[in-house]
């Protein structure tokens, strides 16, 4: 490093000779100064450990045939009896997520030629070998460019048959699983509540369903049959808050993971197999010879529950995003007006700046064998964390988007094609494109498409001055994550 | 360039801060002052560089720097729509006079290449869809907003993932009228080309030599076509001048070794910079634009012939700058497993990749005599030189230790070879038989997966069991052998890797 330093010196002392006053740093840290010793100490130190770990298994992948698929057995109940540290879990599960599944996996169907970019139908395609795959945008874990988007519901070879879906990054899922639960939680509470009291009264209650400041309308609770969902807002009737999805279809995570493995790789899960054999779901899964092997491929238990464990456990400790004003003080200026902006024209309304987590210990309880992982989603996992005002720019409630950003075709759960759920903007800056079928390039492009319900702040937005625009759109890059070195793979 | 001269484009950023801030005070418009400046808008921004230090902690340090200064970047592009992508046009001529130095070109070429393109700069053309996930004809897509998202994989401007393919020369709409094309890692790009280009010269004075000789002797000569080892078969030269092609093998009759793309079709690094700038994102340069036909760059004319109402939309010294900053990516590393057992599973692998016959096509390492990239302008340009020897981005070329002399482990004969009926493609592709593909050069193959043209083999393993036609016999081998036997092979080519190198996102 001596050259750079000294180019370095040699610079400030220019700067100070030829801009006396102007005291920025040659480096705009976005922490203001560059990391301490110990911090970079830290950082390399995680970096090569993280390094050593998939070089090790990657030659002895090369070197024992099977090594790989091997990290894929992992049984709930070895899970449930303890086997297995928090840290190894994130570990298994971070290995599961690079892991690149093949025909003996139980990859696609058995009949494997190409790739399948166009899903056929709800079965899904074969669209890439890993999650990593498609996560690739602003780091590990992160989200889909444009070429990575997933081709939902269509012919099997025509894009414009297909229900277009960009990736999402998965950082901070923990939370937003967990902040979901408590509002199905509190949603339910206050209906039992109501109905309890419209039994003792005799007359029909009409409650107002607001949990953590959102509102999702109100539902009437009669003494006896039937409530009136007709005025329930961007949640189901049966008030679940579903945080998943881009229009919200998916509550848990360990559900998210055995879906997206479904529908990309053709890998089916054994919790999945197991309820096929009571009811076999011929249309997602396939006609079988029978329920153990639905696809036909010959391989069996192909996802046992324990993989969804880990891997859902990794998604829930990954590292939270965090907001990184700019360094110039000019710009930090227009940073401060921009967020100013952010809540005056609106878009704080539906991107509600955070959502309280009350309580941050979350169970990863099984399907099958009532076991659970309990995670404290604040005190263990990738640094950083958050606290518990979780600043995911989010009111995680579906809302109508207008004719412009709908849908081309139905989707699976005969939700309105223009209505999606509130994408969180945390992390926004690493993450683009943006907009459910990646078609914005920047954040102004996404702003301006929106319509619907939020046609109101896109416009306010379009009558901001230049300027004004741009304030904003510097706040919104202000959402991004915390740099760390990686050794690239 | 004078450290004084650089000073003072190192500088120019923190000009651009204090504008920033006084303009902020006043007004919330903005002026990039590097706009008004009669160098042109290009400016380093320190996100790339072709130092790679050998120490991790300086690796560390180095990546968070380049970090800051992307991020910092991004919030000017924000303040200044245009920042960023204005901050690569160099002028050409500039470049030709020498006004930048190799770093700096890397760095511009390297802002070019992690742009995000847009509607107002050209992106797109105006008879195409937004964005499209398969090409239409040689239009292309267009399919992505940057380089940078399908050059992603084992570090910068590396191999893109299955998802990333590109479905080139299709009808638009449909998965299966298109040729699926996984993005291939550029690492030692510019070498590639320099090899390939000293392979053609020698061919050329081949044939040459035995045109003279056949006319001056007035019967037919035969010669064996043979470079750097390398043997593209014979050519005979008739005593009127004329020749019998039929012998000449991996080569088509020109003679030209075109080593980019999986069938080996295009013959620059520049050329083939072009047309990815073209098909994947509509970018236009100046050059396609005023000599392409209207079925590669549409069909309005003009000097907007896509139609976006965007003219001038890539300038020649942006093509330059980007040509270079892949030109001069890295070289990959051999790196040996650390672990005694493995290290002799490796020495294994290594004596059985030439005993099977692997290294028949994929040919460990071909000598090299020069290693200055040579750029020439189009259109009265000029010429830019830059040694990749000492500029290009490190680890770079070392000639050996021992004898001096400059080896390209590339792992390719940079023939093309007909691979099968497993492989091959219904149709040609532009010009290249459905069978035929050219040797994949290995070098970095561990951090390049998936593998095959269009990324069916998600581990080498597969990749070489898919292997057929010419490459039959040897994949009959491999299979032949006992699984400890495969497994050394495998070990082998998970050394072929790039060096340790800190990145962030």
């Amino acid at each position: 490093m001596p050259r750079r330093l000294s180019r370095i010196t040699l610079l400030l002392l220019l700067a100070a000779a030829l801009a006396p006053g102007d005291s920025s740093p040659l480096v705009p840290w976005p922490h203001g100064e560059a990391p301490s010793a110990i911090e970079l100490d830290a950082l390399v130190a995680d970096a090569s450990s993280i390094q050593d770990r998939e070089q090790l298994e990657e030659v002895l992948a090369a070197a024992e045939a099977g090594e790989e698929s091997e990290h894929l057995v992992i049984f709930q109940e070895d899970i449930d009896d303890g086997l297995y540290s928090h840290d190894q879990l994130f570990q298994l599960g971070d290995g599961v997520f690079a892991h690149e599944f093949t025909l003996d996996d139980g990859y696609g169907d058995g009949t494997f030629t190409s790739l399948n970019r166009i899903h056929t139908g709800v079965r899904g395609g074969l669209d890439t070998f890993s999650c990593a795959g498609c996560h690739s945008v602003g780091g590990p874990d992160g989200a889909g460019s444009q070429t990575q988007n997933a081709f939902l519901l269509g012919d099997g070879d025509t894009a414009s048959s297909a229900v277009v879906r960009n990736a999402p990054a998965m950082l901070g899922a923990g939370l937003v699983q967990a902040l979901a639960a408590e509002m199905t939680q509190i949603l339910a509470h206050k209906r039992s509540l109501a109905l309890q009291e419209a039994k003792a009264s005799g007359v029909p209650v009409t409650l107002a369903l607001e949990t953590k400041g959102v509102s999702f309308g109100t539902i009437v609770v009669p003494p006896e049959g039937a409530l009136d969902v007709s005025k329930v807002e961007g949640v189901n009737g049966d008030l679940i808050v579903r945080p998943f999805g881009w229009k919200g279809v998916v509550s848990r995570l360990r559900r998210f993971v055995e879906d997206a493995a479904r529908v990309h790789f053709g890998i089916q899960s054994q919790v999945l197999a197991e309820n096929y054999e009571q009811n076999p779901d011929i249309p997602h899964l396939g006609p079988g010879p029978n329920w153990y092997d639905p696809d036909n491929d010959g391989e069996v238990r192909e996802l046992e529950e324990g993989i969804l464990t880990t891997t859902a456990v990794y998604l829930a400790l990954l590292e939270t995003p965090v907001i990184l004003p700019p360094h110039d003080p000019g710009l930090r200026d227009r940073w401060a007006n921009g967020s100013a902006l952010f809540d005056s024209v609106g878009c704080a309304g539906c991107h509600k700046r955070s959502l309280e987590l009350l309580q941050s210990t979350w169970h990863e309880t099984s399907d099958t064998t009532g076991g659970a992982v309990t995670l404290e989603l604040l005190y263990e996992g990738d640094q950083p964390r958050g606290n518990n005002q979780v600043a995911l720019f989010s009111d995680l409630k579906r809302h109508a988007m207008g004719k412009g950003l709908a849908d081309a075709h139905d989707n699976e759960q005969g939700l309105p094609r223009d209505v999606f759920l509130t994408r969180p903007l945390w992390g926004l800056a690493e993450t683009p494109p943006y907009l459910h079928d990646g078609r914005a390039a920047t954040i102004p492009a996404a702003i301006l498409a929106h319509g619907g319900e939020a046609q109101a702040s896109r416009d306010a937005f379009a009558a901001l001055s230049a300027g004004e625009q741009a304030d904003l759109h510097i706040f919104l890059l202000s959402l991004t994550r915390e740099p760390k070195p990686r050794i690239a793979r | 360039m004078t450290d004084a001269r650089r000073a003072v484009r190192l500088l120019a950023p923190l000009a651009l801060y204090g504008a920033l801030a006084a303009s902020a005070c006043s007004n919330n418009e903005t002026v990039n002052p590097l706009l008004d400046d009669d160098q042109g808008s290009a400016a380093p921004l320190h996100m790339f560089s072709t130092e790679l230090s050998s120490d991790l902690r300086e690796q560390a340090l180095a990546a968070l720097e380049r970090d800051a200064f992307r991020r910092e970047a991004r919030f000017l592009d924000a303040a200044k729509p245009g920042y960023f992508f204005q901050s690569t046009l160099a002028p050409q001529a500039q470049i030709e006079a020498g006004m930048w130095s190799p770093d700096e070109l890397f760095q511009l070429g390297g802002q070019l290449f992690n742009a995000t393109f847009t509607p107002e700069i050209g992106f797109g053309a105006h008879d195409l869809p937004p964005i499209a996930r398969f090409h239409t004809g040689r239009r292309g897509g267009p399919d992505a907003t940057r380089c940078a998202s399908c050059h992603w994989r084992g570090g910068p401007a590396g191999a893109g993932d299955a998802a990333d393919n590109a479905y080139l020369d299709g009808d638009g709409d449909r998965q299966s009228s298109a040729l699926g094309r996984n993005p291939i890692p550029l690492h030692g790009a510019g070498l590639l080309e320099i090899a390939a280009s000293e392979i053609t010269e020698d061919l050329a004075a081949i044939k040459a030599a035995l045109r003279d000789q056949a006319t001056s002797n007035g019967k037919a000569v035969r010669g064996e076509l043979l470079s750097k080892g390398i043997s593209f078969g014979h050519l005979t030269a008739r005593p009127d001048g004329s020749f019998d092609n039929t012998e000449i093998e991996g080569i088509g009759d020109d003679l030209v070794v075109r080593p980019f793309g999986w069938k080996g079709n295009v013959r620059t690094v520049r050329d083939a910079v072009e047309d990815a700038l073209l098909i994947h994102h509509g970018m236009q340069s100046e050059h396609l634009v005023s000599s392409a036909s209207p079925e590669r760059i549409g069909p309005f004319g003009g000097d907007d012939p896509d139609g976006d109402g965007v003219s001038s939309e890539i300038l020649e010294g942006q093509v330059t700058v980007l040509t270079l900053f892949v030109a001069m990516q890295e070289v990959p590393a051999m790196v040996l497993p650390s672990d005694t057992n493995f290290a002799l599973m490796w020495a294994d692998g290594n004596n059985r990749f030439a005993e099977i016959g692997c290294a028949k096509c994929h040919v460990p390492s071909i000598p090299l005599r020069s290693t200055t990239f040579l750029l020439q302008g189009r259109d009265a340009g000029g010429l830019v030189a830059v040694d990749l020897a000492n500029d290009a981005a490190e680890p770079h070329i070392t000639p050996s230790a021992e004898s001096g002399e400059l080896r390209l482990f590339l792992f390719s004969d940079l023939k093309r070879h007909d691979i099968g009926p497993a492989l091959a493609e219904p149709r040609a592709d532009r010009g290249v038989a459905g069978a035929q593909f050219l040797t994949r050069p290995l070098w970095g193959v561990a951090r390049s997966r998936p593998y095959l043209h269009d990324a069916r083999a998600a581990r080498l393993e597969d990749a070489i069991l898919l292997h057929g036609g010419e490459a039959q016999a040897a994949r009959d081998a491999y299979a032949a052998l006992k699984e400890p036997e495969r497994a050394t092979i495998r070990v082998y080519l998970t050394s072929l890797t790039r060096a340790k190198r800190m990145v962030t996102q």
